[in-house]
């Protein structure tokens, strides 16, 4: 009976959580002008994530979502995946989102116009490793010269150079 | 791609957060005598099994439900497995094929979880989900090993240096453990 109540006391200070993945998953593929990208992240960890920044209620992936979204999203995005392209940072073209199928994720689309030949190449992605210690973000690279790369992000992951 | 999925299968069963199946393990480890390596092995052989018949599942587009619903009944898996174990045996019997069948079952749901996920995360790669759901699953295969080990260990020092320790006690603090686990998983 002692051993018993220990356990329960030593499992106290574990917070309850729901367990589940902390992924996030890009696509990023090379056409003959653009880089396609679409972006696969899970809604709840953004609208925490929002909502720890001071945005609440923004309704995310429901009938009800603030307009305002979208360009949050972008401009959130912007700051945390980058894509270096010829020793610069590519800007993009929002295309758009849709709610996954499961609506536990939103799928983003973007675009980058290429500019000439591309040279180097390399990636940063940081999306919500700040926000969720345990955040991975999974990037799938297809090139052009049909190369094919699958990088892993993490809270302490530099910049990953594809080419 | 193999390598990458290997990493994050292990990592996530590794991870603070992914308590939940430290919780599973103790119940399953409990629920047996530590020194019975045998059983043991069966059972992780069982879990395994699980494992793989939802890999082949998800690869054939077998089956497609909700992840929502299969992460729910992870914790509550746990929680049945917990409370069948914390029943005195006078009531309900030790029951080896209720033990092994809780055992593939959270396997099998816990496959099904993450090949959810990944049909999802792959549909633009035009690429099977077979490689990284092999390399998911081992990865926390070799990761529950690492974590068996030490609950193995504990339970075996706790039977030889104390004469008053028995199944029974081993049991009860496991599923007891498991048991606070899950209800904090579901209802926290």
């Amino acid at each position: 009976m002692k051993v018993f109540l220990l356990s329960i006391c030593l499992c106290l200070p574990f917070e309850s959580t729901i367990h589940e993945y902390f992924f996030s998953h890009t696509d990023i593929i090379e056409k003959e002008t653009t880089f396609e990208i679409s972006c696969n992240i899970f809604i709840d960890d953004l609208d925490n994530m929002f909502e720890t920044d001071g945005f609440k209620a923004l309704n995310l992936g429901t009938n009800k979502e603030d307009p305002k979204v979208d360009s949050l999203l972008n401009s959130y995005i912007k700051d945390k995946l980058k894509l270096i392209i010829n020793d610069q940072v590519a800007s993009w073209d929002w295309i758009g989102k849709e709610v996954s199928e499961d609506l536990m994720s939103f799928w983003i689309y973007l675009e980058v116009p290429k500019k000439g030949k591309t040279n180097t190449f390399s990636i940063e992605n940081k999306i919500l490793t700040e926000t969720i210690g345990q955040q991975k973000n999974i990037v799938n690279v297809l090139l052009e010269d049909n190369t094919k790369r699958y990088l892993l992000f993490q809270k302490s992951s530099k910049t990953k150079i594809i080419k | 791609m193999f390598k990458l999925y290997l990493q994050l299968g292990f990592e996530h069963i590794l991870d603070v957060a992914a308590i939940d199946h430290l919780g599973f393990l103790l119940v399953l480890v409990s629920s047996i005598n530590p020194k019975h390596s045998k059983k043991l092995v069966g059972l992780i052989t069982a879990f395994t099994i699980g494992h793989s018949v939802s890999l082949a599942a998800a690869t054939l587009n077998w089956v497609n439900i909700d992840t929502r619903i299969i992460e729910s009944l992870i914790p509550i898996t746990i929680l049945i497995s917990a409370i069948i174990n914390l029943i005195p045996t006078k009531i309900l019997p030790k029951s080896n094929r209720l033990l092994f069948g809780t055992v593939i079952f959270f396997g099998l749901i816990h496959g099904l979880g993450f090949s959810n996920y990944l049909s999802e995360a792959m549909r633009n790669m035009d690429e099977s989900i077979f490689t990284p759901l092999l390399g998911f699953n081992i990865g926390v295969e070799l990761a529950q090993l690492l974590l068996v080990a030490p609950i193995v260990i504990i339970g075996n020092i706790l039977f030889n240096k104390n004469e008053n320790f028995n199944e029974k006690l081993w049991t009860y603090t496991g599923s007891g453990i498991g048991l606070i686990l899950s209800l904090y998983l579901i209802f926290g």
